[in-house]
């Protein structure tokens, strides 16, 4: 997110150049109080003006573009370094990694690197494989649009409730940083009555990670609730300000967001409301997004009986993928359990409601497949079976990246580069 | 055809309220404030809310005296209550996205006999184009378009209007006949971008209303219908502004000699009646003159390629500082006019995978049988391809996307 200034000193050094001194004021396209740490430091920047615009004074606003905005941080902020994964085990950590004042959740494996903020109804900002860019950024999720970003709908109406505005909270035993062959991590928090949690898995030797809602409504002045649980993804490369992503569904067709427009360029028309509502997410159970310049992907897996529609924003100006769950009357006592598994990979291919994908780190390389049923694989002619990693998602590791990979029968093939 | 004897003007005039703090919108509760403060202060005007902006809406006026009085009392008193508030008033069609720009919409009055007021609406529509470049303001992010108008509600104003079927047929948005005021219907040209200063809503309000005018006393149209050739010069309006180039017939015209030639004189003799005084039209002749709109002016302040919230930021800081975009019109050395372009480019920006082709006649303001000449063309080309899409629709794919 960037920030916001008021100038404190202006220094004309040329004609239209001046240096800045500046007063943090306010964070630009955020949901999110600025962090208290951040709020009233000061910084100097320099920044040439148009000769046609009044010179700057003091009291005047100023908003820091995205460089700016990370120098800013740079001079104010300590940034907490990311844990490094030693092999065969996972990690996370809990710390401000992005330097926005707040503690994010840091969980990283050999092949997979996510974060997640509990700020802003809990907010999954950044995930890619190691060492890649990523196709979540936090900074643009909490958008202007204050849309919400994963939890429980409710009916605003009635409960006055915004999502965007609730803070989760670390778990009082949750320690610093941990290390093991398997890990799980929970942010919570108590929204209109209902304890809801987001509970992240990773485990050493899988580039998935499990990303589960879970909601219950065991209060002690419990009543039926009725519900409606949605996950909600703004995907946008990281750094990036231009749309740069590719949805691709299950029945392998693309949906192209412009490269060269903030809005996608057919976002807008209603039309495609119907027509991506129609993407048939009953038997498939997934759906991928793919960065344009680098073909980084995330891969979202589903219960299709879960998820009964998805859906993405014909107007925002980002990306904007929603798995939406059916209405749910939670009665007093009751559960309710949303998973999901999002894994990054570095290429893929999606044919006829399967898809298959792979992820390497140092000489080994994972093959994810993705579809309604388990199905062999064959790998350099040779028939293989894969082990169940998430709803709709299965992968086999290997100690080489392979030449050819096509399920038995009909689907699509993959020829991973350096096989 | 029934002239206009008394001419009156309405504006609605859209006006981004943005906060001090974050030079982004200052939010619905806060702008609600600020309306509920002015229908306070200003009781004879209509300020409203119109999707995250506040309207200034003049009602009815029957001479030029006032309207300046209306919309300068009302931007000021807006102006001082969004102050309090931490607020500055941004009337510009920019915004930190390439969507939804403010607008200044104009009701053009008053007729009285719809089939009457369907034939002036046909008379209009050749000088839209014109309309949109000289009132400009909104340049997309990429500098790429002077003007969102492309697509966006000039649509309603750029099109054909038939009484033939008056029962059946809809409204077209453009000509709210009976529909705003008593008595007063009028004709709404809904392409104009937000004006920066009071005096240049009034020019281009009175610029409008003074062409309906004298369109409503001529025997004959000036143009001969075309509405492709409006289509096209409505694309080179909204890339180019007042440096576009339009077809008229076999010729070329700039904007600024559509303007200077036709629309001004139309528009002063049409508007004697509405009492203007002497030069009411000076802002508008200079913009003629050095081919410039207000769209130039803000390129000038925010560059294209500036970060879109630090550009907002800026607008933000100058308008509340106080601005002068007609003092920097005056000021500049006339501009070349541009070539005129084809609809080619938006086409293909129009397209890409599996893109059903009613997506693209949304997109571009060009009649159906054109656009499916224009898909054909491009398929013998190489550069899109057509198929049936599921229910039997056509979707084109553009082929470099394809590779």
């Amino acid at each position: 997110m960037q920030l916001a200034a008021k100038i404190i000193n202006a220094k004309k050094i040329s004609n239209n150049r001046f240096e800045l001194n500046l007063r943090i004021e306010d964070t630009v396209e955020d949901t999110t109080k600025i962090s208290r740490s951040v709020k009233n430091r000061e910084i100097s920047i320099v920044r040439d003006f148009s000769s046609e615009a009044p010179e700057p004074s003091t009291g005047q606003l100023i908003v820091l573009d995205v460089a700016e905005t990370a120098k800013a941080r740079a001079a104010i902020m300590s940034v907490t370094e990311e844990p490094l994964p030693k092999k065969g085990e996972a990690v996370s950590a809990v710390g401000d990694f992005n330097s926005d004042g707040y503690d994010e959740l840091h969980m990283a494996n050999e092949t997979t690197a996510m974060q997640l903020s509990p700020k802003r109804g809990g907010m999954l900002t950044h995930i890619a494989a190691r060492g890649c860019e990523g196709l979540i950024d936090g900074r643009t999720m909490c958008g202007v649009g204050a849309k919400l970003p994963c939890g429980i709908y409710f009916d605003s109406a009635k409960s006055g409730f915004d999502i965007a505005k609730a803070d989760f909270h670390f778990s009082r035993s949750n320690p610093t940083i941990s290390r093991g062959a398997e890990l799980q991590t929970a942010v919570s928090a108590k929204i209109s009555g209902l304890s809801t949690k987001i509970i992240l898995g990773l485990k050493a030797d899988c580039p998935a990670v499990n990303f589960d809602l879970r909601i219950s409504n065991n209060g002690k002045k419990a009543k039926s609730k009725k519900i409606h649980p949605i996950i909600n993804f703004r995907l946008m490369p990281v750094g990036q300000h231009n749309s740069q992503v590719v949805l691709a569904s299950p029945p392998g067709e693309e949906l192209r967001y412009a490269k060269r427009d903030e809005i996608p360029v057919w976002a807008w028309h209603e039309t495609w409301y119907f027509y991506v509502g129609d993407i048939r997410t009953d038997n498939s159970g997934f759906i991928i997004a793919r960065r344009e310049d680098t073909g980084e992907a995330l891969l979202i897996s589903f219960d299709p009986k879960q998820i009964i529609r998805l859906w993405h924003d014909q107007e925002g100006p980002l990306p904007q993928l929603v798995l939406f769950s059916d209405i749910k009357n939670l009665r007093k006592g009751a559960d309710f359990s949303l998973e999901t598994a999002l894994c990054p990979l570095e290429n893929f291919a999606v044919a006829d409601g399967y898809a298959i994908g792979y992820i390497r780190s140092g000489n080994s390389c994972h093959i994810i497949t993705a579809g309604p049923k388990p199905r062999k694989l064959v790998i350099d002619g040779e028939e293989i079976m894969l082990s169940k990693i998430g709803p709709t998602l299965y992968q086999v590791k290997l100690d080489k990246t392979p030449g050819r990979v096509e399920f038995a029968g009909n689907g699509p093939v993959l020829r991973p580069v350096g096989g | 055809m029934q002239q206009i004897e008394n001419v009156t003007i309405g504006i609605d005039w859209e006006i981004l309220v943005n906060s001090q703090n974050t030079g982004l919108s200052a939010g619905k509760e806060r702008i609600l404030q600020i309306i509920s403060e002015a229908k306070r202060k200003l009781p004879d005007l209509e300020v409203g809310e119109d999707i995250d902006l506040l309207e200034v809406r003049l009602g009815m006026t029957s001479d030029f005296a006032e309207l300046w009085e209306k919309s300068h009392r009302a931007f000021e008193t807006c102006s001082k209550l969004a102050a309090r508030k931490k607020a500055t008033l941004v009337p510009l069609g920019y915004r930190e996205a390439d969507y939804n720009p403010a607008g200044g919409h104009v009701h053009a009055g008053s007729m009285q006999n719809y089939i009457d007021t369907a034939e002036l609406h046909n008379r209009l529509l050749p000088f839209v184009p014109a309309l949109i470049s000289i009132a400009s303001s909104s340049p997309s992010l990429d500098g790429r378009t002077r003007s969102q108008r492309i697509k966006m509600n000039a649509h309603h104003c750029s099109n054909p209007m038939t009484p033939m079927d008056p029962e059946r047929s809809l409204h077209l948005w453009g000509t709210d006949v009976c529909v705003k005021y008593p008595y007063k219907p009028t004709l709404e040209l809904r392409a104009a971008d937000s004006q920066p200063i009071p005096a240049m809503v009034c020019e281009i309000a009175a610029l409008y209303a003074g062409l309906a005018s004298g369109l409503s006393r001529r025997d004959k149209p000036v143009f001969k219908s075309d509405v492709l050739q409006y289509g096209l010069n409505r694309i080179n309006a909204a890339r180019n502004g007042m440096r576009a180039t339009f077809r008229m017939g076999d010729s070329e015209i700039t904007a600024s000699e559509i303007i200077a030639e036709y629309i001004l004189p139309i528009a002063v003799d049409g508007l004697n009646d509405y009492g203007a005084p002497d030069g009411p039209f000076a802002i508008a002749e200079t913009m003629v003159r050095n081919r410039i709109s207000i769209a130039d002016w803000v390129e000038t302040l925010v560059p294209s390629g500036t970060d879109p919230f630090r550009a907002v930021g800026e607008l933000t800081r100058i308008f509340s500082v106080g601005v002068d975009p007609v003092g920097w019109i005056a000021r500049q050395k006339p501009r070349q006019a541009a070539p005129f372009i084809g609809p080619e480019d938006d086409f293909l920006e129009a397209v890409a995978i599996d893109t059903p082709i009613h997506h693209v006649y949304e997109a571009l303001p060009l009649p159906r049988s054109y656009i499916e000449s224009m898909a054909e063309d491009f398929e013998k080309a190489g550069k899109i391809r057509r198929r049936k899409g599921k229910r039997n629709e056509f979707r084109l794919d553009r082929t470099d996307l394809l590779q």
